[in-house]
């Protein structure tokens, strides 16, 4: 329930082993490639290769003569490779299984050459008469979309005087035109509607003098011209009946050339496939050593692996070569100026909630995981507002039944629903039928939500979940910034052990003034001023405690205005954090509210079958409404109280290399 | 108090970032600089600026370095102020960085319509690499202008430039530039739109000036130097200014001549640009009234954020201009009549 612990590998090796090697890290799928430029002097990879040089007996052989280095000519292997696929029909999938043997690129390359010269030209005829088959149906789109079909633009194209063209407008573009349409020396005709498209077909006819000034104009409004194919001719109802029969004509060639190469098909799709896969591993390779640093016969690689794979990775790259050496540093050793990726390690319970997490930032690796906290208090509040054990049971089998299409998020449900449910009981409701209905139904607290004695109760509730919640939120804080050596925010900051200690005195105020508690007013209030006197003064604090000078960064007067401003802010911060947990409790007297006003209508009814229907009805409505509504209050809470105080998210996802982009 | 912007943080924030750079800063030593050197170990003084030139403390700065660090500070204040901002509000701070983007995506097309390398282009790049919505390597591999428009598919940049020709590329760079511009102008004002009534009318205020601006800009740069027709200077400027209303465009495309537009520009704008553009040029006259227009207003929302992101891009305009007046040897009164903040 952490941030997986993260190792900088340094991979130190000889040149003509460079391929092999990093073929070997991306096999491996669990080695996240460095990418933090901006700070290579932390890295000092070039001081290691210096150092390195002479211990590593490499030569300054490139090993290119196995690896396909010419970008073009790798370009041509893929785009033949892609187009062979397509016109045959043969799917690539990515697998690496298939990449287990050794393969020699001069091979690879002699074989892409003999199914390219056996196949080629009749894979090449296909495609390309389903490149002419598309825009034939593109065009015939548009020309079907004009309104008169009977238009004869062959003798619109005859006029001495005049010139027109047929094109695409958008309505943005439409709007301009027709807002300055006295000053065009052309006439512009909408003829046709396209659908599902932001652009109509347009006719626009002008004198032939003016050409040029047309063209630019046209250009100015993003005008896309209809090119006819050639041969297309006649009124659309004709050009229509004529593309239709070269539509019916090619396909029928299309048929005969793939029955032709059937039998060669099946032959060749499990190579086509393979050598798709080493081109793919090749081009990944490429992108490896483009971020190498290679010296005279050395290469050096920064790679991250998670502490618990770097056996298994080092085992692989021993497998491929012997003249290598390996350093390795763990995150911490290396300081602050580096940026691991973060890879999130959960349990069961709260792994799917690392995509709430995710919506709202990635934490960095210096930072707690606030899933794990996130799961437990989002679980929570989403029971004490949504409590029922029937409408829970429905939450939880409809995550259950959509579990494998949509995953995380139907799991968040399944969760959300149980919680519902172990509230249900403490509230005695079930689809929002309470003792009264259902004697036998147990239930903690006696009466349900709205009972007068229970309402001040769970307002309550809501509150000390909401100081439980932001206790712990500070909790997170503080302990990031201490994490962070930084003082100024973790001791003396609003979110730090003294904004903790402000937080709490402002609530005891509130509770000896309101008399809930008999604590004499004076002592709460004397630490809440002492408290935002020591905010103010943080940055001169802090400097102090770690004997920094100067104790100001910038001159006192900016820095008192903006301290001042910023306490105001953690007052009102204060305030609105506490208000804001009062919804919880309040949505959960809604919750029971919005039944009760279906029961009262039911309870109208002289039908029995009436009854039922709206109690029926009334459970889908907040099933789905108010279920929704909790959703989102319940995530409120979670990114605007609770993350402020404690998560920054600044973090870099852990994305191991792979054969797949 | 609204939850997605910790309003008073930010307020504080912009008035003391605000105060380093217009105060702090000592603008008269500044014009006094006699190299790039020496401007950059005055500006590693300064809190706000030392953030953008400490990794390059100890390198020896050429001018286009400099110049290049000066448009990366707009992007990186920017990003400074996103902290304080979550949901639709940091949606839209982060569409304020896209101009960045454009910026660097016209440097790539133009080189590739020249035919030129692009090795060592993404050490130019201004925008953010942390908020990128383009595909900056895949345009980056494009050979031509066609692949280039073609990689731009799937961007709302691509229906701006789907016909562009090499041709256009080179010889109607405007083309590029406004199309882009129109773009981004659409994506900020439908961003303001999602802000709460209040922040919705500060932001679309200060948007609706600078492209009543631009669109002064832009005709007064096809009337005096581009040899197009008015409906196209039309076609390519943009919608959505406060006080330039489409009716008003209109009128200022179709000027008979400079002198009445530069009328036409003072009734609807009581902009006096007049006097003297034949001495500085049209980019500093709407700089300094965009400059007075956001000294004299006071924002109490989003319009604090926006106004000073604004201010920034001013400042760095004035920057640029003193690296070039050190360059050429400008005489330091002179130099200081180029700039849009007045000391």
């Amino acid at each position: 329930m952490s941030i997986e612990k993260m190792v900088l590998l340094k991979v130190v090796g000889s040149t003509e082993d460079m391929n092999p090697i990093i073929k070997e890290l991306i096999l491996n799928e669990n080695v996240h490639l460095n990418l933090n430029v901006e700070n290579s002097n932390a890295y000092a990879n070039y001081y290691v290769i210096h150092q390195y040089e002479s211990d590593i007996l490499g030569s300054s052989n490139l090993g290119l003569e196995n690896s396909w280095n010419d970008e073009d000519k790798h370009m041509d292997g893929m785009v033949t490779v892609e187009n062979l696929a397509k016109g045959m029909g043969v799917k690539l999938t990515v697998d690496k299984n298939i990449l287990s043997e050794n393969y020699k690129i001069k091979d690879v390359y002699n074989e892409l050459m003999n199914i390219d010269s056996s196949l080629g030209v009749k894979v090449k005829e296909i495609n390309d008469k389903r490149e002419i088959i598309k825009e034939l149906q593109n065009f015939r789109l548009k020309v079907d979309s004009i309104g008169d079909k009977t238009l004869e633009l062959d003798k619109i194209a005859h006029l001495n005087c005049f010139e027109y063209e047929l094109g695409l407008l958008s309505k943005e573009n439409k709007w301009r035109l027709k807002k300055n349409y006295e000053n065009l020396s052309a006439i512009v005709m909408r003829i046709g509607i396209i659908n599902a498209s932001d652009e109509d077909i347009y006719m626009i006819m002008y004198p032939k003098q003016f050409k040029g000034e047309t063209d630019n104009l046209l250009k100015s409004l993003n005008w896309s011209r209809l090119e006819r194919p050639e041969g297309i001719t006649g009124t659309p109802l004709e050009m229509i009946s004529q593309i239709d029969e070269r539509l019916n004509k090619l396909n029928n060639e299309i048929d005969r050339l793939t029955a032709a190469i059937e039998a060669e098909k099946k032959t060749n799709s499990n190579s086509i496939n393979r050598l798709y896969n080493i081109l793919n591993l090749e081009e990944r390779i490429k992108d490896v050593t483009d971020k190498a640093e290679i010296g005279n016969n050395i290469f050096a690689v920064d790679v991250w692996v998670q502490e618990s794979d770097l056996e298994n990775v080092k085992k692989d790259i021993s497998k491929v070569s012997k003249k290598y050496m390996l350093t390795q540093k763990t995150a911490e050793e290396l300081g602050t100026q580096v940026v691991p990726p973060t890879k999130l390690k959960n349990n069961w319970f709260t792994r799917p909630f690392e995509t709430i997490v995710k919506m709202y930032s990635l934490p960095s690796y210096y930072e707690l995981d606030p899933t794990p906290f996130l799961a437990i208090t989002f679980c929570l509040a989403f029971g004490i507002m949504f409590g029922d054990i029937g409408q829970g049971l429905v939450y939880f089998l409809l995550g259950l039944a959509l579990k494998k299409k949509i995953g995380d998020f139907a799991e968040i449900v399944m969760r959300l629903g149980a919680s519902s449910i172990v509230f249900g009981f403490v509230y005695g409701s079930m689809f929002g039928l309470e003792h009264e209905q259902l004697p036998w139904l147990p239930s903690l607290i006696h009466g349900g939500p709205l009972s007068p004695d229970n309402i001040p109760m769970i307002l309550a509730a809501g509150i000390l979940y909401g100081i439980f919640a932001l206790t712990v939120s500070f909790i997170y804080g503080i302990t990031n910034s201490l994490k962070n050596g930084n003082i100024e925010e973790g001791v003396f900051g609003k979110n730090g052990i003294f904004g903790y200690i402000f937080f709490m005195s402002f609530i005891m105020t509130i509770v000896a003034l309101t008399k809930i508690i008999a604590v004499p007013v004076i002592a709460p209030l004397m630490v809440l001023l002492v408290s935002i006197l020591l905010i103010i003064l943080k940055q001169p604090l802090a400097n102090m405690v770690k004997n920094h000078r100067p104790l100001f960064h910038e001159s006192p007067g900016e820095y008192f205005t903006e301290s001042i401003f910023e306490a105001v802010e953690t007052f009102l911060g204060a305030m609105s954090n506490s208000i804001s947990f009062v919804r919880v409790g309040a949505f959960a007297l809604n919750h029971a509210g919005l039944f009760l006003a279906f029961m009262v209508i039911s309870e109208m009814m002289d039908n029995i079958l009436a009854k039922i229907l709206i109690l029926v009805v009334g459970n889908i409505l907040i099933l789905t409404l108010e279920g929704v509504v909790v959703f989102i209050q319940g995530l409120r809470l979670q990114y605007y109280e609770m993350f402020s105080k404690y998560f920054k998210g600044e973090g870099v996802e852990f994305k191991p290399l792979k054969l797949t982009k | 108090m609204n939850p997605n912007m910790a309003y008073y943080a930010i307020q504080t924030k912009i008035i003391s970032k605000k105060g380093r750079i217009l105060r702090g800063l000592d603008w008269e030593k500044l014009l006094d600089c006699k190299s790039v050197e020496q401007l950059k170990s005055l500006l590693l003084e300064n809190t706000e600026f030392s953030k953008l030139l400490n990794e390059v403390k100890n390198e020896e700065l050429s001018r286009d370095k400099m110049e290049v660090l000066l448009g990366k500070f707009k992007t990186l204040e920017t990003e400074d102020l996103l902290h304080y901002f979550s949901g639709n509000y940091k949606d839209f701070i982060e569409s304020l960085l896209l101009e960045g983007e454009l910026q660097d995506l016209s440097l790539i097309l133009r080189k590739i319509a020249r035919e030129e390398s692009l090795e060592g282009v993404e050490a130019r790049f201004i925008h953010s690499g942390k908020h990128e919505t383009l595909p900056f390597d895949k345009l980056m591999s494009s050979k031509n202008v066609a692949q280039f428009t073609e990689n731009l598919k799937g961007t709302p940049y691509y229906s701006g430039l789907k016909n562009l020709t090499k041709d256009d590329a080179i010889n109607r760079e405007f083309h590029i530039e406004m199309k882009l511009y129109v773009e981004l102008y659409k994506n900020l004002m439908e961003g303001a739109k999602k802000l709460d009534k209040e922040d919705t009318d500060a932001a679309l205020g200060i948007i609706g000036l600078k492209i009543d601006l631009l669109n002064v800009q832009w005709i007064y740069r096809a009337l005096n130097y581009y040899k197009i027709s008015p409906e196209e200077i039309l076609n390519y400027s943009l919608v959505g200014g406060t006080s330039i209303d489409y009716k008003k465009l209109k009128k200022l495309c179709y000027s008979k001549s400079l002198d009445e537009f530069f009328l036409l520009v003072k009734s609807y704008l009581k902009l006096d640009i007049f006097d003297d553009i034949g001495v500085s040029g049209i980019d500093l006259s709407v700089n300094a009234y965009l400059y007075e227009y956001l000294k004299k207003k006071k924002f109490h929302n989003i319009g604090a954020a926006v106004s000073y992101i604004y201010l920034i891009g001013i400042i760095v305009d004035d920057f640029t201009t003193i690296v070039e007046g050190i360059q050429y040897n400008v005489p330091k009164e002179k130099l200081k009549s180029y700039l849009a903040f007045k000391m």
